[in-house]
């Protein structure tokens, strides 16, 4: 097959038939026209081979001028802009576009990966589930050695184009749709549905997967039509995106979209994104999406050379190009003739071959006196290469006999078209479950879509001639039909009706038959399928790969369908159709992600310290989605000595901490008090005004679910602190137990979290700096703010609050500032607070205090610990009900033999350990363990590393055991001492006075 | 039954392939059966066939109404692995493990089991110590386990994410090198194929469509293709279990219908030879390539109760989110496949697998995420527990009535919601 | 995208809402028995069809709805407020 390029017999495109472009194959420079694909650009080039099969690596040229290409798909781009599996059919040159064949070496041309295809017979489909799992030839052996050996070397084999390891340095959007209408496709149907629709005054929406609008309208020749109707679109200003695929339907008609930026657009403003990712919700769905040309099973059907009919009249009428000038036509329906008749005004010689015996004069006198010879009930039987070009040369005959198809002669061509026939794309009605029925009479699958917001229009509904199609466009759109009424619109409509068409057998013609070009499924392929019992489409599809590949079987599906129906004796709608997925052409995973990468995947949460923080030469640590201060180094600290540092000068004289990020919840009404006293586990009816209690929540199931302190902030309005990671998921829980379980209450909650800045001021000195920083220092004084104590003071005239809890174990109070003062507040506490020796703490010293108390935090709440396990089963009321009391109760939760929380000191005490090491009677270091550890740290207080943990039993369980802890992972092994969890100051004397 | 090897896939290269006969008979169903699994996805057919294997019973059924392998077995994402830390689910899933491990010879069916470990990243100090409790206590029960540093992580896999401006920059990660993935399809066919000779009849397109009992007993099960009664019941049909129940009458589980989808990438050369999973920050993702070159990968459940096998585009997009995040190269590699199945979620994310309140019934549900990676185990230990009729140690504690005495198997402690246990 | 159509807000994507639960279950008082408890927190009638269940408008009123929704398809049959009263006055006023 050899292209050329024809002169313009239509005026549409003539003004540009001067511009040409270049880009490069295979690093060669070559030249194109601007509007080209890059398939009809190489065609012009005169490049046929384009890539190579999956498995047998066999020559693969193009096979078609749209989205069901099979065989010449490439990689564009370089370095990080490498894009792999592009189909060349669809995609368009652009100005210095590299592209390069893939899945061949050294070269497309001579690829040594071909050397495949003569050991194809052993390569039959499921070859690999009977071998490569032990020592050939018998499989000896044990493992997965032997088959992870072989492995290698299949999976280099495997796989298409290669992908770049850069990342990919485009940007992608995303977009949020609404419309009354999508229209999906820009062919005759889907310009009329959208006109139509625009007419009753909706709002439309039209999409066209293609760089250029127009559909089947772009292969016409006569293009007088296309230009009328689009002059008319033009009119009525409706928004048409084109290049932008609707790629999948999902629930209540949202439509996805991807949007591809024109290239040429990106080169003037670079900042534009690659793609847009469309999310489309729509009232009504009106798919004019068009039938793909099927091809048929024949020896070699898959030699560069060989196309479908349809792309032939695409080239020759949107590309100008003749794909060959010995032209065989092998067809079973009326569609082929058109096409023939312009290739050979194009200057081609044709031959038809056309499966049926008899054709309608219509047809006959069409032909009749050009250069086309026909013949009727015959079809091209194999297809043969050249001596040194592996593209199409030769072809042999069928002729249709009483008993099959026996070969009867042999024709050379340089150039094979194919058509058996159409295939509506239904693909979108079906990712929603929409029926999907086999059409005997038209051999084809159709859907009627759900008759209440999904519609089909023209091809893509099964109807065939023209007049009918625009029919059906104009009863879908101009909502004519009532609900469930089925469109006057005729399906089908052929003048010969068409001669359902699979597979040309003959017993004399040898070699392979694809059904799916890119995967290398052959007929035989369907029928050893058959043989071994994987007769339903789902079995099919999986043990031959058919359909699996990047066309999603698009062309060969039906084929195989029909081969398998044939071989099972049945009718095509019995064998059953698989469910279509989307999406319904591939699409980058740039354009699904969007924005949200690198330091955009998710958002940052940011105290109101943040900025402070980090200007005081904070660390942050990741705490879920919050950024949080880790630890304050002085010049040359690490870690470990920076936390030690701030640990020690709060116990000795004062620290100061960012507690913002605690979720805080105000719970306000009068049943407010009842309300809580049922979520706490502890007594909350006798709270008084201006005081805090700790409380444990637990979840239905008895569990520990989160704990905090509560402030009564007046009689009917109280202040709620959650743990950060719980805020959340606390917060929707106390709104479904109000709205659902207790709507009796008169209690409002509302999340106050970003309203305050909270900071912990802890140690010796933490009153001695309040004194400093309120504007009346009496009110924070021991009787007036006596420990667990609230009260709303002012701080440089600005109201805020003042709580005496201790998380650290020393005297504490946490200060609640509005958060737009947070920044100017601390700095003024900050400045304060240099009369004393003092520090800012981080998380990690945080941490160390609260180890040192036997304070429990998420580490411990891990979700599976009940109230006792972690050493509070005194705060669980005995006299009243909480939400969990009832399960907390059962059997194996009050056993006594649970883990529960203990303290863990090395023996050695120069020893260290880390979290997650697990705890062992001596001796008994395999099975389950005895316990782990939660939290380790150093402990400034005690002078040597310290831990918490649980183990079975709790303290008094092992205290005459030999415990050790083992940390395999980390290989370290030590004698331990398993004390109280309350390690410092279990008396609590330092909380008072 | 042509053994499969190399040697007679050489010799039907020669013969035009006309050795291999069906893999597994179409039996019309007998009137009666001494076992009838219902459900013929990978469960089901391995209880049968370590039913005929290891107790030598003969006279099995196994009832699929569609195809075997057509429900959750073909939507997995293939992953094996035994990270499992609790009592019980430690066991059987390591059990499991070691079944995978011989499985295609002991099947003689090449199921590609590739052991190409397991990576668990973590991102952030307090995720390692959690972690690390859950690895030490596998090395400690017998499996494998161990901390990679990020610097290792950036040799073996150099094209993650190691972007300075990573939201969640890479710490390190725990690595199970046992771990894998398999062909999932080849696993149904190659234990019902065994099944088969060894004289399971694997009946498809066999819908049960009512159930009749006595107060103690299944008496027969109604299906699309007769009547079949049968001395011993199985259920193993994860995604549809609480449809099956109720058509027995027996009120509900501790289960919810979730879906899960799955995603594929185009086939591209080999980019990830490990499985690699991360989650941080509410985000959850893993992904893996598969032997034909496409990215597998997954994530969260759809959070809604559902049983339409059709995916949602939030956790699509969400899923795509992760990709890049975790490999920005992915950026223009192309999907090409999305799906769904429909899974069991039970109430503290383990299964079940017990007697039931009828003598003769047995039950096999709730898998949550886990269900692939426990086919071998589950066949294995199901199948004691039918010839046995009482449940082995491993998993005396997987019983519907764990919660009434306040067991709750809870490997990721997220309570007695199904969504959460993703 | 499912579309839900929140009584205050009007129709919305699902992804702004949070699946709660099954909103048949009749949560027992406090001091019910552990049965009685047992039963509503671990078993589910995972109806398949029509449902009854809850969600949240969580990124808009905050409202705990009951939505009718087919588990098979993902249809919607009808969206109310969770709490009695509010649905009340909300269709008095309607």
């Amino acid at each position: 097959m050899t292209a050329i390029r024809v002169s313009q017999q239509s005026s549409i495109n003539k003004h540009k038939e001067e511009e040409t472009i270049s880009f490069f194959w295979n690093n060669k420079k070559l030249r194109a026209r601007k509007g080209d694909s890059i398939s009809a650009a190489l065609l012009a080039n005169k490049c046929q081979i384009i890539g190579r099969s999956f498995k047998y690596h066999r020559a693969r040229g193009v096979t078609s001028a749209g989205v069901e290409e099979a065989g010449a798909l490439v990689t564009t781009g370089k370095g990080a802009y490498t894009e792999p599996n592009v189909r060349a059919s669809t995609t368009e040159i652009s100005e210095g576009l590299f592209v390069y064949s893939q899945n061949a070496w050294p070269s497309v041309r001579f690829d040594m990966g071909s050397i495949l295809n003569l050991f194809g017979r052993f390569f039959a489909a499921g070859f690999y589930y009977k071998t490569f799992m032990g020592i050939p030839p018998l499989e000896w052996g044990r493992g997965t050695g032997i088959w992870m050996f072989f492995e290698k070397f299949i999976r280099k084999a495997a796989g298409l184009g290669t992908a770049s390891r850069l990342e990919d340095p485009d940007s992608y959007e995303h977009l949020h749709t609404h419309t009354d209408i999508l229209v999906i496709g820009s062919g005759p149907a889907g310009i009329q549905a959208t006109i139509q629709a625009a007419k009753t005054g909706k709002d439309v929406l039209l999409v066209e997967q293609d760089y250029a609008i127009g559909g089947s309208y772009l292969s016409l020749l006569d293009k007088s039509e296309f230009k009328k109707q689009t002059i008319k679109l033009k009119k009525h200003n409706i928004t048409v995106l084109t290049r932008t695929t609707a790629f999948g339907l999902y629930d209540d008609t949202t439509v996805g979209l991807v949007e591809i930026i024109c290239p040429e657009e990106r080169d003037k403003k670079p900042r534009k994104p690659r793609q847009r990712f469309h999310i489309c919700r729509t009232k009504r769905l009106i798919l004019a999406t068009g039938a793909l040309e099927r091809n048929y099973a024949f020896s070699n059907n898959d030699l560069p050379g060989i196309m479908t009919v349809s792309s032939a009249r695409t080239y020759l009428n949107r590309f100008q190009l003749l794909v060959g000038s010995n032209i065989v036509i092998s067809t079973n329906n009326d569609s082929a003739y058109e096409t023939g008749l312009e290739l050979e005004t194009a200057g081609a010689s044709v031959t038809i071959l056309d499966s049926r015996e008899q054709i309608a004069d219509l047809l006959l006198e069409q032909i009749l006196g050009k250069r086309i010879n026909l013949y009727l009930g015959s079809a091209v039987a194999k297809a043969k290469h050249g001596v040194i070009s592996p593209c199409v040369k030769h072809i042999e005959i069928a002729q249709k006999t009483n008993d099959g198809w026996r070969q009867s002669g042999a024709l050379s061509c340089d150039c094979l078209l194919v058509s058996a026939g159409w295939s509506p794309v239904i693909h979108l009605a079906s990712h929603q479950g929409c029926p999907i029925e086999w059409n005997e009479e038209n051999a084809c699958f159709i859907s009627n879509g759900d008759n209440k917001s999904i519609f089909f229009a023209g091809s893509a509904a099964g109807i065939w001639q023209f007049e009918d199609c625009i029919q059906s466009a104009k009863e879908v759109a101009g909502e004519t039909r009532t609900k469930g009424q089925k469109p006057s619109s005729i399906i089908g409509g052929w003048r010969t009706a068409i001669a359902p068409l699979y597979e040309i057998r003959v017993p004399t013609i040898k070699g392979k038959a694809f059904i799916d070009l890119q995967h290398d499924v052959t007929a035989s392929d369907v029928r050893l399928a058959h043989q071994e019992g994987f007769i339903s489409v789902e079995h099919l599809k999986r043990y031959t790969t058919l359909g699996m590949a990047t066309d999603q079987g698009k062309m060969g599906n039906v084929i195989g369908l029909a081969l398998m129906a044939d071989a099972l004796n049945r009718p095509i709608g019995d064998v059953g159709v698989t469910r279509f997925r989307p999406p319904y052409t591939s699409i980058s995973l740039g354009a699904l992600a969007g924005m949200h990468r690198q330091s955009h995947f998710k958002p940052i949460r940011k105290t109101p310290f943040n900025n402070w923080s980090l200007a005081n030469n904070g660390i942050m640590i990741d705490a879920g989605l919050w950024h949080r201060p880790w630890y304050y180094p002085k010049q040359g600290e690490n870690l470990q000595d920076a936390y030690i540092r701030e640990a020690t000068i709060t116990r000795r004289s004062l620290g100061i901490c960012d507690v913002s990020s605690l979720g805080k919840i105000m719970v306000q009404g009068p049943d407010s008090t009842t309300f809580l006293n049922r979520i706490y586990t502890n007594p909350f009816a006798k709270l008084a005004i201006g005081k805090a209690r700790y409380g444990i929540i637990l979840r239905d199931d008895g569990m520990v679910f989160d704990d905090g302190t509560t402030w009564r902030l007046s009689e009917n309005s109280y202040l709620m602190t959650t743990t950060t990671n719980h805020a959340a998921a606390v917060m929707a829980t106390l709104e479904e137990l109000l709205q659902t379980r207790w709507p009796d209450l008169r209690v409002h909650v509302t999340s106050v979290t970003e309203q305050w800045a909270g900071c912990a001021i802890a140690g010796p000195n933490s009153r001695s700096l309040l004194s400093e920083i309120v504007d009346d220092p009496s009110e924070i004084s021991n009787e007036t703010l006596p420990f667990m104590g609230v009260r709303q003071v002012l701080l440089q005239n600005i109201p805020c609050y003042i709580a005496r809890i201790s998380f650290s174990g020393e005297r504490a109070f946490e200060v609640y500032i509005p958060s737009d003062y947070s920044h100017t507040m601390m700095q003024f506490i900050w400045n304060k607070a240099q009369k004393f020796e003092s520090c800012l703490y981080g998380l990690e010293a945080l941490g160390t205090m609260r180890i040192e108390k036997g304070h429990v935090t998420g580490a411990e709440i891990d979700g599976r610990v009940t109230i006792e396990d972690i050493g509070l089963g005194k705060m669980a009321s005995q006299n009243k009900d909480f939400v969990g009391s009832a399960l907390r109760k059962r059997e194996m939760l009050t056993s006594p033999n649970r883990p529960q929380l203990v303290g863990i000191f090395p023996k050695d005490k120069n020893k260290t350990f880390s979290a997650g090491a697990l705890l062992n009677e001596a001796g008994k270091r395999k099975g389950h363990p005895l316990g782990w550890i939660t939290a380790v740290t150093y402990s400034p207080a005690l002078g040597h590393w310290i831990a918490l943990g649980f183990i079975e039993g709790g303290l008094t369980a092992v205290e005459d055991k030999h415990i050790v802890l083992s940390d395999e992972l980390r290989s370290n092994f030590l004698d331990v001492e398993i004390v109280s969890p309350h390690m410092y100051d279990p008396e609590g004397k330092r909380l008072h006075g | 039954m042509t053994q499969f090897s190399a040697w007679n896939v050489i010799k039907n290269g020669f013969n035009g392939q006309k050795g291999w006969s069906r893999q597994w008979r179409d039996p019309e169903p007998k009137a009666n059966y001494d076992i009838v699994i219902v459900g013929g996805g990978l469960h089901g057919l391995a209880t049968a066939y370590y039913l005929a294997k290891n107790f030598h019973l003969k006279n099995i059924a196994v009832v699929e109404k569609g195809w075997i392998g057509g429900g959750n077995a073909g939507r997995n994402t293939t992953i094996i692995r035994s990270n499992y830390m609790l009592k019980g689910n430690r066991e059987f899933y390591e059990a499991s493990l070691t079944l995978w491990e011989n499985l295609s010879h002991e099947l003689n069916y090449n199921v590609m089991f590739s052991q190409r470990a397991h990576i668990g990243l973590y991102h952030t100090p307090n995720a390692l110590d959690a972690a690390a409790r859950r690895y030490n206590i596998m090395r400690q029960t017998g499996s494998d386990g161990e901390i990679w540093s990020r610097n290792t992580i950036k040799k073996k896999i150099p094209h993650l994410n190691f972007a300075d401006d990573a939201r969640f920059p890479i710490h390190g990660a725990l690595v199970q090198k046992r771990a894998g993935t398999a062909r999932h399809d080849a696993v149904a066919w190659g234990y019902a194929r065994a099944a088969d000779m060894l004289g399971v009849d694997i009946i498809q397109q066999c819908e049960v469509t009512s159930i009749k009992r006595s107060a103690q007993k299944i008496s027969s099960l109604h299906t699309s293709r007769g009547e079949i009664t049968a001395n011993k019941v199985a259920f193993a049909v994860a995604g549809n279990t609480s449809r099956l129940w109720q058509m027995a009458e027996l009120g509900n589980l501790p289960i919810e219908s979730h879906k899960l989808q799955a995603f594929v990438t185009e086939p591209i050369k080999p980019l990830l030879d490990h499985v690699v999973v991360f989650g941080v920050a509410g985000a959850h993702f893993y992904i893996s390539q598969s032997d034909k070159g496409g990215m597998v990968f997954g994530g969260d459940i759809d959070w809604y109760k559902s049983y339409a096998q059709k995916g949602n585009l939030p956790i699509v997009q969400d899923v795509a989110e992760c990709a890049l995040s975790l490999m920005p190269c992915l950026g223009r590699v192309k999907l090409l496949r999305h799906w769904s199945g429909v899974v069991d979620m039970s109430m503290d994310g383990s299964f079940f697998m017990c007697k039931t309140p009828l003598d003769n019934l047995y039950l096999n549900a709730g898998w949550n995420y886990g269900g692939f990676e426990a086919s071998p185990a589950s066949g294995w230990y199901f199948a004691d527990l039918i010839a046995n009729d009482r449940p082995d140690k491993v998993i005396q504690n997987h019983d519907l009535d764990r919660f009434r005495r306040g067991v709750h198997i809870d490997e990721r402690g997220a309570g007695s919601d199904p969504k959460l246990h993703g | 995208m499912i579309q839900i159509s929140c009584p205050f807000c009007g129709k919305r994507d699902h992804s702004e809402f949070s699946y709660g639960g099954d909103g048949q279950i009749n949560y027992p008082p406090l001091d019910a028995s552990e049965d009685t408890w047992h039963d509503a927190v671990f078993l589910r009638e995972n109806i398949y069809g029509r449902q009854i269940e809850t969600w949240q408008h969580l990124y808009g009123c905050r409202s705990w709805l009951l939505v009718e929704r087919d588990t098979r398809t993902h249809e919607i049959f009808s969206v109310k407020l969770a709490h009695s009263d509010w649905q009340k006055l909300m269709e008095e006023n309607r």
